[in-house]
């Protein structure tokens, strides 16, 4: 697979779908949160696996709760979620969870909350429709992050990146969309379809 | 009337600009894609509807919208957003929005927008 | 409309007994405020439950584990999402207590589940609880997990042992070309030498100056043979110092069974060399200072015989010049001087003995063992006046090393000699014992010549301590504890009180000698 990017307009659109996907993911966590979150502007890369090992490294903290969850169709891949060890214990807080299992599954339906909501709305906006499995957990140091076998998978992935925040609460996460190959391929060409529909 | 789109995506800006020309024809419409270009427009072509979206980089809509109904408190400011939280709703509304619509928008919501203003 | 009909077509009791029945979940519907509005036969079976029983009754309670806000949200989430939402078996655990009685399932009590929470009827506000039976799989995860944990220790452990035989074990591999391919860190360190100037060098190239011609042929010859070869070299570190290594040549051989090479193992004995050395000097001088010592001894012994001879001589002389010598003072004299000789040539045939190396083990009478040590002593002790006694059984045997006994026991003796010859006194005495118990024989030499202090009986055993004024030169008792305790494998203590002192030695009967 020779390397793919993304032309400027491709990828406003697509910051764009994901801007209004994204809002209705964050609208029904703020419901099951009872919260309000403040909303960032998705950044969008089209990297190899290794430069995206090493931007999860400079992500801060020591101790990170990762889960992922796939998702299958014509725009398949994996959304990772990573949620600080201090945010998730705010997070245990705020929904009065007692056990860490509780807080385990929390963090699950909070994957799969966004996951879901993110990836549906993502792909009724490119006209498809995609299939999810159950997200997955683990708790991993960051400097274990290269021995994950999720991120071998991908040689080349975009990663649409973006931030959950909870200010008030003070719950952190970071949502990473990864997809490959086939499905970029696929997406540069839904993204241009909506483009040419635009012009 | 003059129109003021504000939104840091071109793609939304186009949506915007390509049904609210459906509706009002060859009207003034401006572009800005983002809060602080918003405010100069304002106070260069002084529009009489401003669509504004929330999020967007050196100064998002938040920060956009007071100084823009400083200008001219007459001025309709039609936030756009993909935010749909009922507080995101409720804070645009206090600090002066007409209204709030979800994203994206297409030609029968342009509509519906109109007539309301 | 096709979809309609599909629809209706699903929902008859049809498919719904011939499939949902006998489907292998367990489903249940629900509204948002978890009454229960159908529960499948999967469910009636494994739960004990019969559908009628639980129809609007709420989940929660009919089973009490479960947290009615946590499944209250997820429905709500997934009625707003209009996607599923999840418990999965290996966080959860499970949703309803569903007892297993598996025999090969031992860790769990319950069924582990996954349930999915569907969106079923977004106007009426139902969801779907699918519930699937993991148990199987979280088994095997869990085994695998303890497995992988297993084997992560091992390996955790294997490399802490790697990483201390790299830096204990000096270590040296060579293929079947000779040509080194691995060192170990303590091979380096100790030699001083780079990793990289040493791997895929000859290994009798690199040693060539530091190895004798016959044992290369040595190492050759049980490489041939593909035996294992111990061996004593010499080595120089890159700042030329003289290591001395005890090595091990072990034949290596590969999964498959073939030979791929030799590991050296190799023990840094440059120490041990040395103190070994150090000792074998220590013995050569004591036998030095013995020989000195007992040379004197002879003198002692010689001057009373030899004047003898001396006063028989003048006489013979004297009675000649005038001529008065008879036959039978010839006869006489010459009878004293034969017997004066003998005497003379049996002392230093002792002495000759005496510094014969024996290591044979000798069946003795003890008393012998003190008549040869006395016999060097006997004329010293009778200037100095000490009384000297013995208790010693004419029966007692000894199995011992003669001279190497004998040679401390003169030792012992000559030391309280020495002692009164410092402190005379008007008793002077010697006392020796000597008997047997089950498995020693003891021996005690005590002597009144003033005794030891406490301090100083503490130091006579180290080596160059010495209180004699002159000629001492300490090595005495540390080589007679040396001989007694590593030769005889025996003991030698030494006990003071009074004026007096006591040697006790004990020998093991049953003697096996080094």
């Amino acid at each position: 697979m020779s390397n793919i990017t993304l032309t400027e307009d491709e990828k406003d659109v697509l910051q764009e779908l994901m801007n209004v996907a994204y809002g209705n993911a964050t609208a029904i966590v703020a419901d099951m949160l009872d919260a309000f979150a403040s909303l960032s502007i998705p950044n969008i890369k089209i990297m190899q696996t290794a430069e995206l090992l090493n931007e999860l490294h400079d992500l801060k903290g020591d101790s990170y709760f990762f889960s992922t969850q796939a998702f299958a169709g014509e725009f398949s891949g994996e959304s990772a979620f990573f949620i600080d060890n201090e945010s998730a214990q705010n997070l245990a807080l705020h929904l009065e969870l007692e056990t860490d299992e509780d807080l385990q599954d929390a963090i699950l339906e909070l994957t799969n909350v966004l996951t879901s909501s993110l990836t549906t709305r993502l792909a009724k906006e490119m006209n498809t429709e995609v299939k999810f499995s159950l997200p997955s957990i683990s708790k991993i140091p960051l400097n274990e992050m290269d021995q994950n076998d999720s991120f071998k998978e991908y040689s080349q992935v975009i990663v649409i990146d973006t931030q959950l925040n909870f200010e008030d609460q003070k719950i952190n996460g970071e949502i990473f969309i990864l997809t490959k190959d086939g499905s970029i391929e696929w997406l540069k060409n839904q993204l241009n379809n909506i483009l040419e529909a635009m012009m | 009337m003059k129109y003021l789109v504000t939104d840091d995506s071109k793609l939304a800006r186009l949506s915007i600009v390509k049904s609210l020309k459906a509706h009002v024809g060859d009207a003034e419409i401006f572009q800005a894609e983002n809060g602080e270009v918003a405010v100069a427009l304002v106070k260069e072509h002084k529009p009489d509807v401003v669509f504004l979206d929330l999020t967007m980089p050196v100064l998002d809509g938040y920060g956009a919208l007071p100084l823009i109904k400083e200008c001219n408190q007459k001025i309709k400011v039609i936030v756009v957003s993909a935010d749909i939280q009922e507080q995101a709703k409720t804070k645009v509304m206090a600090l002066g929005a007409e209204m709030h619509i979800q994203k994206p928008i297409n030609a029968d919501k342009m509509q519906e927008i109109l007539e309301l203003i | 409309m096709a979809e309609k009909s599909t629809q209706q077509y699903l929902r008859s009791n049809d498919v719904n007994e011939k499939l949902i029945a006998s489907i292998d979940n367990g489903i249940i519907i629900l509204d948002e405020e978890l009454s229960i509005f159908y529960y499948n036969k999967w469910l009636e079976i494994h739960t004990q439950l019969k559908e009628v029983d639980v129809l609007n009754h709420k989940i929660d309670e009919v089973f009490t584990n479960i947290n009615g806000k946590t499944l209250k949200r997820k429905i709500k989430t997934a009625l707003r999402m209009e996607t599923p939402t999840f418990y999965t078996a290996t966080i959860t655990k499970y949703l309803l207590p569903i007892k297993i009685n598996q025999l090969k399932i031992s860790g769990f009590k319950h069924m582990r589940q996954d349930v999915s929470v569907i969106p079923f009827d977004k106007e009426k506000r139902l969801v779907a609880l699918i519930i699937t039976d993991q148990t199987n799989v979280t088994n095997t995860n869990n085994l695998l997990q303890s497995n992988i944990k297993k084997v992560q220790d091992l390996n955790n452990e294997l490399i802490k042992e790697r990483e201390t035989i790299d830096e204990r074990v000096i270590l040296l591999k060579i293929d079947t070309n000779n040509l080194i391919t691995q060192t170990s860190r303590a091979y380096t360190d100790l030699l001083g030498f780079d990793k990289e100037s040493i791997i895929n060098n000859d290994y009798f190239y690199l040693e060539r100056l530091q190895m004798p011609v016959a044992l290369k042929e040595e190492i050759q010859k049980h490489q041939r043979e593909k035996k294992v070869l111990k061996f004593e070299k010499v080595s120089l570190t890159s700042e030329g110092k003289e290591i001395c290594l005890l090595s091990t040549l072990v034949p290596q051989y590969n999964q498959s069974a073939q030979h791929i090479g030799f590991i050296i193992f190799s023990e840094n004995i440059t120490n041990a060399k040395l103190l070994q050395e150090h000792q074998e000097k220590l013995l050569r001088n004591s036998r030095a200072s013995a020989m000195g010592e007992m040379i004197s001894m002879i003198a002692h012994q010689w001057r009373q015989p030899l004047s003898v001879i001396n006063t028989i001589i003048a006489t013979l002389k004297i009675k000649k010049e005038l001529d008065i010598l008879e036959d039978h003072l010839i006869t006489s004299s010459y009878n004293r001087i034969e017997e004066t000789v003998s005497f003379l040539s049996e002392t230093i045939d002792d002495f000759r003995n005496f510094f014969k190396e024996n290591k044979e083990l000798k069946r003795v009478p003890m008393h012998i063992i003190f008549e040869k040590s006395n016999n060097l002593l006997r004329s010293e002790m009778e200037i100095y006046s000490i009384l000297y006694e013995e208790d010693i059984d004419e029966k007692l045997l000894i199995t011992t090393l003669q001279n190497e006994l004998v040679q401390t026991i003169i030792n012992i003796l000559k030391n309280s000699v020495d002692a009164f010859k410092e402190n005379p006194h008007d008793a002077q005495k010697l006392t020796v014992k000597s008997y047997e118990s089950q498995t020693c024989i003891t021996i005690e030499i005590e002597d009144n010549a003033g005794g030891i202090p406490k301090d100083i009986l503490q130091k006579v055993f180290e080596p160059y301590f010495s209180t004699k004024s002159k000629n001492g030169t300490g090595l005495g008792l540390y080589v007679c504890k040396t001989i007694i305790e590593e030769h005889l494998k025996g003991q030698l203590t030494m006990r003071s009180r009074d004026n007096k002192t006591k040697t006790i030695i004990e020998l093991p009967k049953n003697v096996v000698v080094s």
